[in-house]
């Protein structure tokens, strides 16, 4: 190499070490060609899906709701497959429909969330956490969808406070009725979010089995301690029914992160407050006024699409 | 006649200490606050629905760069392409961080959502996802966003709330990107629309939150003003007379020289210095005037406030000057330059009230 290409050579170096880096693109992943289709949830023969739609007005949040319903959450349980991801199922007990479709006496709310193979926790950022021993009132899709079956995070803790009945929204506010955004809240918090202070549950970590030539391999579960072990690994379960993993009612109590919260109960004094008649009564009255109907399919499994990948918007 | 509006200025120059309330909130895990585990955590942009050069892409770079003023924890990861039998996607259950536009109908009709996945209190991954069908170029900082339908200019500050969940920030209820998207809105705040800026940053309160999780002080001084106001738990524009039960102003306000106009100011600051400045009215018929000198203005008081976001009643004259048949804007800023201010493009913004001459006066 004589000092000419050394130099042109020493030139590239330079443009290259000092040409913006950060916002260059990396090489494209485009993925070996004919893979495998990947997975979709498993659906009725002639099942229709709905796609969820925009809930930024009441009409909106009203039509895609099939039923208001009042429950206590009961138990709260986690389960894990591949297409549903880590889901955090939410119990209620003594439910009843308290407009549209009727409900069940036990419905279960499967809101993605929750422990991976792996032993990290997932979440999502605008679903809220529910409150263990607690009375709500939800407000249920008639779409399909992937992440909550809760309409527009519309699940209100109903509180009795002084022998009066009120109702709290998922950032702590005081539901005070139903108006032109939705729900109308009361300017001060009354409690915290569900699940702000957690303590450490321990790891779960669920593996397979070795290979085997005959059955169906059932999702092998391994406890560990927090902070020891394979962290990182990401294990491979089934596709098939999802796996309950065996955390103990007292683990998910003591971990605190479904721990009712405290209320602010001065606060409260001044503050007026729906009741749950009250505010199904405006509810319904406001869908009556826009000519919407609460009603439809009541759609309690996640069926819009699988939880691991999202296709992109090509623009 | 200069010397006289000088002076008519000096006389309504009034000194306001205005508290301001901070709520941010974040989660703790065992006694620690959540926040990325490896600092800066990357994070990728699909190149797919963020082409380099698309408005998204710049709307994810500022949000980054909004985010980088306060704390580093968070990286440029790079652009990428994942196709899957010729359809993009981003993975959830990978080592990567990712932010790409996506279908509503994918979000459960969200306008945004970020999926985190932590070990107690260090976040791994965070990837955040937003409504492709958002308009990403700079909002109208006047109005509050009430719906938001395709197309509606809100995509910048979706993304800047949801890169505020990677951070670790949860909802807020006070004056902040971190307020509850859905029912409760988030607020704009002014920028020169040849910044560069889409209206949308961080406000007090969001600084407030970040300090906490990553335990500094913030330092980063930046006054803001904004068009937008909290009132019980909502936002509303500022087109009001708070001497009269915050009613609505119509529009455009029909009105003769010498009437008094009372209508709201916001203002806002990002550090925990305690900062004083002037803030005047001043009106103009074209939509992009900011900002305005001092001579301009109709009336000015001088704020001192300490972090946060605070709105109080501002009044102003109507001018002689004010010509038929135009309609005004009526803006609100600071009109010296503060010498410790980190974003002179944030310091003015159009209000919703607007103003016109009435007939016969």
């Amino acid at each position: 190499m004589d000092s000419h290409q050394l130099g042109v050579l020493a030139c590239c170096l330079v443009l290259v070490t000092t040409s913006g880096c950060r916002h260059t693109p990396v090489d494209a992943d485009t993925g070996p060609a004919g893979e495998p289709q990947r997975q979709e949830p498993v659906v009725p023969a002639g099942y229709i899906k709905i796609p969820p739609a925009p809930f930024d007005t009441p009409n909106q949040m009203l039509a895609q709701t099939a039923a208001i319903f009042h429950g206590k959450l009961k138990e709260i349980h986690f389960t894990y497959d591949l297409c549903g991801g880590p889901r955090t199922q939410y119990v209620f007990g003594d439910s009843s429909s308290l407009a549209g479709v009727a409900v069940a006496s036990t419905v279960t709310l499967k809101v993605l969330g929750g422990h991976t193979p792996a032993g990290t926790w997932v979440s999502v950022s605008e679903l809220p956490q529910l409150a263990l021993d607690s009375e709500y009132v939800v407000f249920l899709r008639n779409t399909d969808w992937t992440y909550s079956p809760i309409v527009s995070n519309l699940a209100f803790r109903q509180e009795t406070v002084g022998g009066r009945q009120v109702l709290v929204d998922p950032d702590g506010h005081l539901v005070t009725g139903w108006g032109d955004d939705g729900p109308v809240l009361s300017a001060e918090l009354v409690s915290e979010p569900v699940g702000l202070h957690r303590r450490n549950m321990r790891t779960v970590r669920t593996a397979l089995p070795p290979q085997s030539t005959a059955g169906t391999p059932e999702p092998r579960t391994v406890v560990g301690v927090a902070g020891a072990g394979n962290a990182g690994q990401r294990a491979i379960m089934p596709a098939t029914a999802a796996a309950e993993l065996p955390i103990t009612d007292e683990e998910i109590r003591a971990s605190g992160m479904f721990a009712r919260p405290a209320l602010a109960e001065a606060t409260m004094v001044t503050q007026r407050s729906a009741t749950t008649k009250s505010l199904i009564s405006a509810v319904t009255v406001a869908a009556e006024r826009a000519n919407v109907r609460i009603g439809g399919r009541l759609t309690l499994e996640p069926n819009w699409k699988c939880w691991n990948s999202t296709p992109t918007a090509r623009r | 006649m200069r010397t006289a509006r000088t002076l008519v200025m000096l006389l309504l120059l009034t000194t306001l200490d205005v508290p301001a309330a901070l709520a941010a909130a974040w989660s703790v895990c065992d006694g620690v606050a959540v926040k990325p585990k490896y600092q800066p955590m990357g994070i990728f942009w699909d190149l797919c629905s963020m082409p380099d050069g698309s408005p998204a892409q710049r709307a994810f770079f500022s949000a980054m760069y909004e985010v980088r003023n306060y704390t580093h924890s968070l990286g440029f990861g790079g652009g990428y392409k994942r196709i899957h039998n010729g359809q993009c996607l981003i993975e959830h259950d990978n080592d990567r961080s990712d932010t790409a536009l996506v279908n509503r109908a994918d979000i459960d009709g969200a306008l945004g959502l970020t999926l985190i996945e932590t070990d107690c209190e260090d976040i791994i991954t965070a990837d955040v996802m937003v409504a492709a069908d958002l308009n990403f170029a700079r909002a109208d900082e006047s109005r509050v966003i009430r719906q938001a339908p395709a197309g509606t200019t809100v995509g910048a500050l979706v993304i800047l709330h949801e890169v505020g969940h990677a951070l670790g920030l949860e909802h807020s209820s006070s004056f902040a990107v971190m307020r509850n998207g859905l029912s409760a809105r988030a607020p704009f705040v002014g920028m020169s629309p040849d910044s560069g800026g889409l209206s949308s940053e961080l406000t007090g309160d969001d600084v407030f939150g970040i300090s906490r999780i990553y335990g500094f002080t913030p330092t980063y001084r930046n006054i803001y003003v904004s068009s937008q106001t909290l009132r019980g738990n909502g936002l509303i524009d500022n087109n009001v007379n708070p001497l009269n039960g915050d009613l609505v102003w119509s529009d455009p306000l029909m009105a003769c020289p010498g009437n008094v106009v009372n209508f709201l100011a916001t203002v806002g600051n990002n550090s925990t210095t305690v900062e004083s400045f002037d803030l005047s009215v001043y009106l103009d018929p074209d939509v992009n005037a900011y900002p305005h000198g001092l001579a301009d203005a109709l009336s000015t008081v001088s704020v001192s406030m300490g972090q946060g976001t605070s709105s109080f009643p501002m009044q102003f004259t109507v001018p002689a000057s004010l010509a038929a048949n135009k309609t005004y804007h009526v803006f609100v800023g600071t009109p010296n330059s503060l010498l410790t201010d980190r974003k002179g493009y944030d310091n003015s913004a159009r209000s919703a009230l607007r103003i016109r001459r009435k007939p016969g006066c």
